[in-house]
């Protein structure tokens, strides 16, 4: 499953965080810059996608959901 | 125009009257006659290369906005593969006029920047060319880097393009944040700049404390102590012990930061007294435990410009890409991944060295910082696993003080390059305070002799004492907030005594002229 996927992503590269509770990620500044950069690299090889860096804005990278609803709109778009 | 001088604050006194004066919806157009008034008074130069800038920025904004039109109104209908086929089209002819207006706008601040470089360059290698350069007009790089995030934006589609070119102009020219940032995103500054503001007794007083605070920072501690830094770092000879210039190094930061923030609290202050928030430009950064943590804390907009427009966008791109498939083959799936943002963080620091100044100690100040960022990340996991084995815990006092000193240390040394006479000088402060310490030197009066008197030394020392004092308060929110609360008697002590500490305390030039700001020429 696709959300179940994501999740594994993050906690692989940021262990540290509950993804299920976390809320404001970029807002916040919880992930980095280098961590942002980590996570759109992975996605676009996992989902073999095109995140590009219009879409680094916090309401696409917040939350787990945000993230979801990204990915699902690459997949139906690229 | 300097915000420490007298000249300003009756600019500024006038500015802000009127403004209280006018009708709500006068008041952007009255900002904007202040702007541009300023920027006559001050250099008849910049007001020319605003104008042609907000011309094009402006102009480019509105290509933009129509090309998007365009495609929206073509592609409608269309099946999906037709519809990509068409916005392909478009985005390709949005790239060229966002790459044409950059250009122009870069491409004139570079000319201006580095051309007596290049000339003095070619000269030394035996060409036969005279020196040729331009003095740039002041504060003009923050300007552009302003206008140029706006154009970018627009253009990734983030918000509408401004049809009116004079609002867009008083966006791009608001006149408190010209001359040294910070460095604003349209979407957070243009509602408030065309919005009503009506006095609020609160947030008057708040803004002045904020005036009075940056010109104490500035006259009492930068200025103080500029003339050591000035006279030690950055003179041509090299003949004093290691231990003068560690001494020289420390004090450099406490100016660099009481001189820059100073200034950014002067804005935020005379923004805060007409009503409008402006994007703080620090957070704490001598309390950084890193130094990738301090660059996010220290001149925050313009790390976050790079980061956003410079970074993101380099280390997503095709060539990255590539970087980091060709070195999955090579060093493995982490390094491979790892390895372009590596690249990219060097390529950025490369860029903000030269931002700094048209010189090699600069690139060289950039790619150390760059350098010792990217070290960090690498050996995080060797960090983690000697702190366990010494029974380290990461969230112990001692430890984080430690990294709190080791990163303060760290960037001092670093900013011997930013601020050494020529780059071999640099090498050869940092050879003697590896080679020639020599303790003693600190204590037998050398450091009186450097342009500072023991009693500007003690002023410089109070100071920086109440600097530190600050900082450490912000950490339960806003100090104004915490002396508001504490009834208007404090207040009102606070504000007198920070006017009278600049007043006998302050360090003024020749005809009472307060000394340059250091970052006014970046």
């Amino acid at each position: 499953m696709l959300r179940d996927e994501i999740k594994e992503i993050m906690e692989e590269l940021r262990p540290d965080l509950d993804m299920e509770t976390e809320t404001d990620l970029i807002d916040r500044g919880t992930l980095d810059s280098f961590d942002i950069i980590s996570l759109v690299s992975e996605l676009n090889d996992a989902f073999d996608i095109h995140i590009s860096v219009e879409d680094l804005v916090p309401e696409n990278l917040n939350t787990l959901d945000a993230m979801v609803q990204l990915v699902e709109r690459h997949q139906q778009e690229d | 125009m300097l915000f420490t001088s007298f000249r300003f604050a009756a600019f500024f006194a006038l500015v802000l009257t009127v403004y209280y004066l006018l009708p709500g919806r006068r008041q952007w157009q009255w900002l904007l006659a202040a702007n541009f008034a300023f920027y006559f008074i001050g250099s008849l130069r910049l007001a020319g290369w605003l104008f042609m800038s907000i011309l094009t920025v402006w102009a480019g904004g509105l290509a933009l906005a129509a090309l998007d039109k365009k495609a929206a109104e073509q592609t409608k209908g269309l099946d999906r593969q037709a519809k990509k086929a068409m916005r392909a089209g478009f985005t390709r002819r949005k790239k060229g006029v966002l790459a044409l207006v950059l250009l122009i706008n870069f491409g004139a601040l570079a000319v201006m920047k580095y051309a007596g470089w290049v000339f003095s360059l070619l000269q030394k290698l035996g060409a036969g060319v005279g020196i040729w350069s331009l003095a740039m007009p002041l504060g003009v790089s923050f300007y552009t880097f302003q206008a140029a995030g706006y154009l970018i934006d627009v253009y990734r589609g983030k918000y509408p393009a401004q049809n009116n070119p004079a609002r867009f102009a008083l966006f791009a020219s608001f006149f408190p944040q010209m001359i040294q940032g910070p460095i604003s995103r349209y979407d957070q500054l243009a509602n408030q700049l065309f919005a009503t503001h009506r006095p609020d007794p609160q947030q008057l007083l708040f803004g002045f404390q904020r005036i009075l605070w940056g010109v104490f920072k500035k006259l009492v501690v930068a200025d103080r102590l500029a003339p050591l830094v000035q006279n030690l770092l950055a003179s041509p000879t090299i003949d004093q012990a290691g231990s003068v210039y560690l001494a020289g190094l420390v004090l450099y930061a406490f100016q660099l930061y009481a001189d820059f923030s100073g200034g950014i609290d002067v804005t935020i202050g005379c923004a805060q007294m007409l009503g409008i928030r402006v994007t703080e430009n620090f957070h704490r950064p001598f309390f950084s435990k890193s130094v990738d943590e301090y660059w996010r804390r220290w001149h925050i907009t313009l790390g976050s410009w790079f980061r956003d427009y410079l970074f993101y966008p380099l280390a997503l791109s095709a060539p990255m890409a590539r970087l980091g498939r060709l070195c999955k083959g090579v060093f493995g799936p982490a390094y491979g991944k790892k390895i372009p943002i590596y690249a990219a963080t060097m390529g950025v620091w490369a860029v903000t060295g030269l931002w700094h100044g048209s010189s090699a100690r600069y690139l060289l100040w950039g790619l150390c910082n760059g350098g010792v960022i990217v070290l960090s990340m690498l050996l995080e996991p060797w960090y983690q696993k000697a702190r366990q084995r010494l029974g380290i815990r990461s969230e112990s006092t001692v430890w984080r003080l430690f990294q709190v000193v080791r990163t303060f240390g760290l960037l001092c040394l670093l900013r011997v390059f930013d601020n050494a006479y020529t780059t071999g000088n640099a090498f050869a402060i940092l050879g003697r305070i590896f080679t020639r310490f020599e303790p003693a030197a600190l204590l037998d009066g050398t450091l009186l002799q450097l342009g500072v008197t023991a009693q500007g030394f003690f002023t410089a020392g109070l100071g920086v004492c109440v600097m530190l004092c600050v900082s450490l308060a912000q950490r339960h929110g806003s100090v104004r907030g915490q002396i508001a609360r504490r009834g208007p008697a404090l207040q009102g002590a606070v504000c007198l005594l920070l006017a009278l500490a600049s007043l006998l305390f302050g360090a003024y030039g020749v005809g009472y002229n307060a000394a340059q700001f250091i970052y006014f020429s970046f």
